[in-house]
């Protein structure tokens, strides 16, 4: 697999000798989908910002496909570029009139031609199913609808990465059904995602590798399967195993159920 | 929330929000630039008369709304005409006496009244006309097609967008200060009050910076540009129609112009 982001001993303080960030050392690929997981204030928020270039790390390398990028205007803004990042709250991030010049927004940043900047525009919205609300006035959306306006948004800048930062935080059941099935689109795309949340079942169920943030350490990197059977450790950041690998584990399944479905078909299959 | 809809709502469901803004901004001024201009005031009454009709016709405003949104201006204006009428002295028109003191209405007083009311009243009813009909980012958007600068229109834009964060944020926190009897007696209210302004200076503050992050992390260069959707339809009938009203109400403006006040 290709390699899109790595990182080499990253660390970033906000105030001196209170790290936020400390020795992060990690290599994104091509097509992974990975949970980050960690306690309010473990450094999950201020990590993204380091991965887009927004906060630059006071010491160690980041490396954009391969190559090392400096502090220099013209690798940040490379990493703004590939890194997408979707903020939590998307009232921040709309600054636009309508959603579809909201959208339109960051490729008019990167100085495209105009063509190229409708295209893409058109593209995202189609690929977010927002068609009916393009000329709506963000303001008068609903919490699912500005956020799938914000991916919009980083779609159309056309990304190597994406980085959601807790997307699932203020939706109902329904929009966060509909986001889950963006993401599985986007991960068919062979777009890397790194998703911070504090769903430990939906970390199970979706990801493919865990990363686990305490006191600004990278304490796990590893699949969910291995992760999650570390028990002490997930006590030591305030984690609980999921529901569906506990249930698994009492029923002494193997492997572990990720789904409600797999857990019913394994119960079914299994002798009475 | 407010029971009433607001300026932003009522546009959005405008009759005349198909319309080019640049058009509707450009009517809008001239009909200003008349009304302000005008030597008489009778200029100012129909083009209030003019622009409230199409705006509650075309526009498909309720009554209401619109009287509910003229009212606050129109008092400042009312009040601000009652100071120009009223002179002091013992001749004129009327006189009389208020806590000892002379106050009287002469025909120049009276007269220059009436003509700050026109002037006043339609270049009020113009711009609730582009108000009603245009909503604001395309406002800022024709104002950059005039090539006002950018970091004022940026400027515009992010306001207009804080406005409605702001707002969200002192009602769910004037709800909160509610559901905890903040707002029980008086001296309750005025600390709640003090407290929400605080914070919402505080949490403004820190939206800004994540709004500004936001804005960095799509490569924001120091100029906010959008790309130009226009689903406006050059319609000739239109175009014909705007040029006859601006013909129509320059003949109206000289007409006027050679009468009398009063």
């Amino acid at each position: 697999m290709n390699e899109i982001l790595r990182m080499e001993h990253i660390c970033f303080s906000y105030e001196k000798n209170h790290p936020v960030l400390n020795d992060i050392s990690l290599k994104i690929t091509e097509g992974e989908k990975i949970a980050l997981l960690g306690n309010n204030g473990a450094g999950k928020s201020t990590f993204f910002l380091c991965c887009n270039g927004i906060l630059k790390p006071d010491s160690g390398c980041i490396y954009l496909k391969g190559k090392k990028l400096t502090q220099n205007r013209k690798d940040t803004f490379s990493l703004h570029e590939n890194a997408g990042l979707i903020f939590q709250d998307s009232d921040h991030q709309i600054i636009g009139g309508t959603v579809e010049t909201e959208i339109s927004f960051g490729p008019m940043n990167l100085k495209l031609p105009p063509y190229e900047v409708k295209e893409r525009t058109e593209k995202a919205i189609a690929e977010m199913h927002l068609e009916n609300f393009r000329n709506r006035a963000p303001q008068y959306l609903s919490g699912g609808e500005k956020k799938r306006v914000g991916i919009a948004g980083i779609l159309a800048m056309k990304p190597k990465l994406l980085l959601l930062d807790e997307p699932s935080s203020c939706l109902d059941s329904a929009n966060a059904k509909l986001l889950e099935e963006n993401l599985e689109k986007f991960a068919l795309l062979g777009f890397p995602l790194i998703i911070s949340t504090h769903d430990v079942d939906f970390a199970w169920k979706w990801a493919k590798r865990i990363l686990i943030f305490h006191q600004g350490r990278l304490v796990a990197d590893d699949s969910p399967e291995k992760v999650f059977a570390r028990k002490s450790l997930l006590h030591t950041c305030g984690l609980t195993q999921p529901l569906l690998y506990q249930t698994g584990e009492l029923l002494g399944l193997n492997p572990l159920p990720k789904t409600i479905e797999e857990l019913s078909l394994h119960i079914s299959s299994s002798p009475a | 929330m407010s029971r009433h809809p607001s300026m932003d709502v009522l546009c959005a469901s405008s009759g005349l929000k198909k319309i080019s803004p640049g058009r509707k901004f450009s009517f809008a001024l001239y009909c200003m630039v008349l009304s302000i201009a005008g030597k008489n005031p009778w200029m100012g009454f129909f083009l209030a008369a003019l622009l409230s009709g199409i705006t509650l016709l075309a526009g498909k405003i309720s009554l209401g709304n619109y009287l509910r949104l003229l009212s606050v201006p129109f008092g400042f204006l009312i009040v601000s005409c009652i100071t120009l009428l009223i002179d002091m002295g013992q001749c004129g028109l009327w006189h009389g006496s208020l806590l000892g003191v002379n106050l009287c209405i002469t025909k120049t007083s009276l007269s220059q009244a009436i003509l700050v009311l026109g002037r006043s009243i339609g270049a009020l009813c113009a711009l609730y006309f582009l108000s009603l009909s245009t909503p604001v980012p395309e406002i800022i958007g024709v104002l950059a097609k005039l090539r006002v600068p950018g970091f004022f229109t940026g400027l515009m834009y992010l306001i207009y967008r804080c406005i409605f964060i702001l707002f969200s944020m002192h009602h769910s926190m004037k709800t909160a200060a509610k559901s905890r009897m903040g707002f029980r007696d008086y001296p309750t209210s005025l600390s709640s009050v003090g407290k929400i302004y605080a914070n919402l200076l505080h949490r403004s503050y820190s939206s800004a910076m994540e709004m500004f992050h936001a804005m960095e992390s799509r490569c924001f260069q120091g100029e906010i540009a959008f790309y130009d959707f226009s689903h406006y339809s050059t319609n000739k009938k239109q175009k014909i129609l705007f040029t006859l009203a601006y013909v129509f109400l320059f003949a109206l403006f000289t007409l006027f112009s050679q009468k009398e006040i009063l």
